[in-house]
């Protein structure tokens, strides 16, 4: 099957320019990307990114964040941020070919948010929309910046945790959580701790835990090829009221468990489609001891881990540009009717037109 | 150019309306509207210490978009003062609470009939 990546491309057109817009969860992202005409599969017609902007909302330490004050969050900040955006990537408007945003999964009322910014600039600078599924957004920006091929996808932030390989024009889900997210488990822990919620609640128990060094044997709870974590959570809150152990190895032991019970159903997921590449996605995949540890296990398998840094693991604009321009390209458009956002949008409902 | 406007409808009863309308004097406008700051809970749980640093950026009534965005948080804050009487007003039983459901259902059975 060839694809044609330029049904849409006009008479002496070079470039596609896409601006995307996150907003799932407690970040908002704009990022503006130009993709040269051809087979963006092919590395000398990677991505540009112009700009990335970004603007976190911290609750105060020991409170998690309400969908409330998120949605004022963005919708107070998403004007300057585009236009901070615009300026940066030193575009005109009339250049931007669509408009991509977050359509889903995330939190309820951020997602309407960023919904109602991306339809109104679709309205008013005559725009095409693309609604783009958040995960399919981090798998496509992280093959992108890293050049992985066609990796086994570990899929790790606050609201998700998802072991993905690519079949037949879907990324379809091998295992997944059964409760909660691995970043909400140590969100929720840092809660308990009452450490700062900034820069992340998950970086700065990254950082006790590297202080931490005793191994305090916690339930180790993987089923199948899914894992559920919640119950790990309430054994660790209830060591640390009794306040006989270190916070440190507290840190520690969470992050080995939780991340060996990761590593254990990735390798089964890279033995089941016989792949040798990890692509590690999402805001947890910027912890260095998760990288780490997945190295260990794919050295065994003589196979590669992938993984970025901050800038594209963590929520933002660029990786909805990336996933939303592909659409486009393949015909994609999303009318204001079907613009309607949802807090339910698994990566599997996908149909990547873009890859064969 | 008139201002934006914006009705409400009791869907149980559609003789009981609201119309929402804007001054047309554009001087007292702000785009810090008066219900749309952090929520309550945020401010009870931080014992009144917590800092605000998502205020919206001030209304530039110089262009007809600042107006419009000025106008459209008094709306908000009309509505939103209205809606939160009626939940508390359907709470101590004053009015008819409203169960879109229920009316489904009655729907679907007279379909049926």
């Amino acid at each position: 099957m060839k694809l044609d990546f330029d049904t849409r491309a006009k008479p002496g057109q070079k470039w596609y320019i896409a601006l995307g817009m996150e907003g799932s969860a407690n970040k908002i992202g704009i990022g503006i990307i130009k993709q040269p005409i051809g087979d963006p599969s092919n590395p000398e017609n990677r991505s540009i990114i112009l700009s990335n902007i970004r603007d976190t909302y911290n609750a105060p330490p020991g409170q998690g964040f309400m969908p409330r004050d998120v949605a004022r969050h963005h919708r107070n900040w998403v004007v300057r941020i585009v236009a901070k955006a615009i300026s940066e990537a030193k575009i005109e408007i009339n250049e931007i070919n669509c408009i991509c945003f977050t359509q889903g999964p995330g939190m309820g009322a951020p997602l309407q948010s960023v919904v109602i910014a991306a339809r109104t600039l679709s309205l008013m600078w005559k725009i095409p929309l693309i609604g783009v599924n958040h995960c399919v957004g981090h798998i496509e920006m992280g093959r992108e910046v890293t050049g992985a091929n066609n990796p086994v996808v570990l899929y790790v932030s606050g609201g998700n945790t998802q072991v993905i390989a690519y079949s037949r024009q879907r990324y379809r889900i091998f295992g997944e959580t059964l409760d909660i997210a691995v970043g909400n488990c140590l969100d929720r822990f840092a809660r308990v701790l009452k450490i700062s919620n900034s820069p992340s609640p998950g970086y700065n128990i990254e950082q006790l835990a590297k202080k931490g060094g005793k191994f305090i044997e916690l339930p180790y709870t993987v089923k199948g090829m899914d894992l559920s974590m919640s119950g790990i959570l309430e054994f660790i809150e209830e060591l640390t009221r009794r306040q006989n152990e270190k916070i440190e190895d507290l840190c520690y032991s969470l992050q080995e468990c939780l991340f060996a019970m990761l590593v254990e159903i990735t390798e089964r997921a890279m033995a089941h489609v016989n792949s040798n590449q990890v692509l590690i996605v999402g805001g947890v995949g910027c912890n260095e001891r998760l990288q780490e540890m997945m190295n260990i296990m794919v050295k065994d398998r003589n196979g590669y881990v992938y993984a970025t840094d901050e800038r594209f693991c963590i929520d933002n604009g660029v990786m909805i540009a990336q996933a939303g321009i592909l659409e486009y390209r393949m015909g994609g458009n999303c009318q204001i009717e079907d613009s309607v956002c949802s807090q339910k949008f698994r990566t599997d409902e996908v149909f990547v037109k873009w890859r064969e | 150019m008139s201002g934006p406007t914006a009705l409400y409808t009791n869907t149980n009863n559609e003789t009981e309306t609201k119309e929402f309308t804007v001054s047309k004097d554009v001087s007292n406008l702000s785009s810090d509207g008066t219900t749309t700051g952090p929520s309550p809970y945020l401010l009870e749980s931080t014992n009144g210490e917590y800092i605000d640093k998502d205020k919206p950026a001030p209304l530039n009534l110089g262009n007809p978009m600042g107006v419009l965005r000025g106008q459209v948080t008094d709306l908000q804050d009309q509505i939103n003062v209205f809606l939160t009487e009626r939940i508390q007003q359907s709470k101590n039983g004053d009015v008819e609470e409203i169960d879109e459901d229920e009316d489904e259902e009655e729907e679907d059975n007279e379909d049926e009939e």
